[in-house]
């Protein structure tokens, strides 16, 4: 029974231990590999990694646009403050004498 | 009267949603002619003093109207501008009633005089308020906004170090020492500017002279300011 049944558990042990070679599991700091489920976890880390860039262009884009608001606020109180310094210099220019 | 009217609307144009609306009602720059004197006739005093005061109340209408809807003057200095105005509203009407019931030359010359000496209605009143109006307008918002730029663009420079070139480090220190300029000049001149009383002005007629400069070099910094900080926002995008 038993030498009958040997390669039976034969192919079955073979192909897992290719399997374990192929893609490294098993090894201590095992990494992924190519062709393998590794490989889909590690497409999902590099998706993952670009999503955290298009983020970081997204708090570029917000950086950059609070900027343009903040001076664009400056820029009309400036011209406000240029119209009432424009008044004032007027205001001295009239006559407030007997 | 085409000069007057050409000059109270360009300078409506220009100082339009502002507190400077009330410009057009100083376009003329004088009490007109001939200037009564102290010998002048009784009626020619009261047809001055009529002209003078009526030409100042119509101001002070249009002032008090612009301060109650500017957004620019702190909640402080509005109403203490508010205060002076009114009160130099109701000492014009007073002295408009008064000069016209005068019978006597000299009396109507002393109250005449008193529209000018007691009030200062254009060198200090309305005066004041603008100074006190830009110098609100500039710390209240534009230095706030230019600092906060300038935070922003900080940041923004620790982050991407590589799109940073001496240029752009020496526009943002600019930019930082300008807004500073501006912060030192401004502060405390709104009050300054609104403690300047008539007597004061009869005493030294240059006593708001300072004022308005501080008033000009300051906007002028945070004009200069927010070109640095306009330079260096297009060199980033």
């Amino acid at each position: 029974m038993i030498g009958r049944g040997a390669p039976r558990l034969l192919v079955p042990a073979v192909t897992v231990a290719v399997l374990l070679a192929l893609t490294g599991c098993g090894k201590l700091g095992a990494q992924p590999g190519t062709g393998s489920i590794a490989s889909s976890l590690a497409s999902s880390s590099t998706a993952a990694t670009s999503a955290g860039g298009g983020t970081d262009a997204a708090t570029d884009a917000a950086t950059l646009n609070g900027i343009t608001q903040d001076l664009d606020s400056a820029d009309a109180a400036n011209g406000e403050a240029g119209s009432n310094a424009a008044a004032g210099d007027q205001a001295a220019a009239t006559g407030d004498e007997p | 009267m085409f000069r007057i009217i050409t000059v109270a609307a360009a300078a409506g144009a220009l100082t339009l949603g502002s507190l400077a609306c009330a410009a057009p009602a100083l376009a003329s720059t004088s009490d007109g002619s001939p200037t009564p004197t102290a010998h002048s006739p009784l009626s020619v005093i009261q047809q001055a003093g009529a002209a003078a005061t009526a030409r100042r109340i119509t101001s002070l209408d249009t002032g008090i109207s612009k301060v109650n809807s500017t957004k620019t003057l702190s909640s402080a200095d509005k109403s203490t501008v508010l205060g002076t105005l009114n009160a130099d509203l109701a000492g014009m009407k007073t002295l408009q009633a008064k000069i016209a019931a005068d019978t006597t030359a000299a009396t109507a010359w002393t109250d005449y005089k008193s529209i000018f000496t007691d009030y200062r209605v254009y060198a200090v009143a309305l005066k004041q308020s603008y100074i006190a109006a830009a110098a609100d307008g500039l710390t209240d918002t534009a230095i706030p906004k230019l600092q906060a730029a300038a935070t922003k663009i900080s940041t923004y420079f620790a982050a991407h170090p590589d799109k940073v070139t001496p240029e752009l480090q020496a526009k943002l220190a600019d930019m930082q020492a300008k807004t500073a300029d501006a912060a030192s000049k401004t502060s405390g001149l709104a009050a300054a500017a609104l403690a300047v009383t008539p007597a004061a002005y009869n005493t030294d007629h240059a006593v708001l002279t300072d004022d308005r400069a501080a008033a000009r070099d300051a906007l002028a910094d945070s004009k200069a300011a927010a070109q640095d900080g306009r330079d260096i926002a297009a060199a980033l995008k």
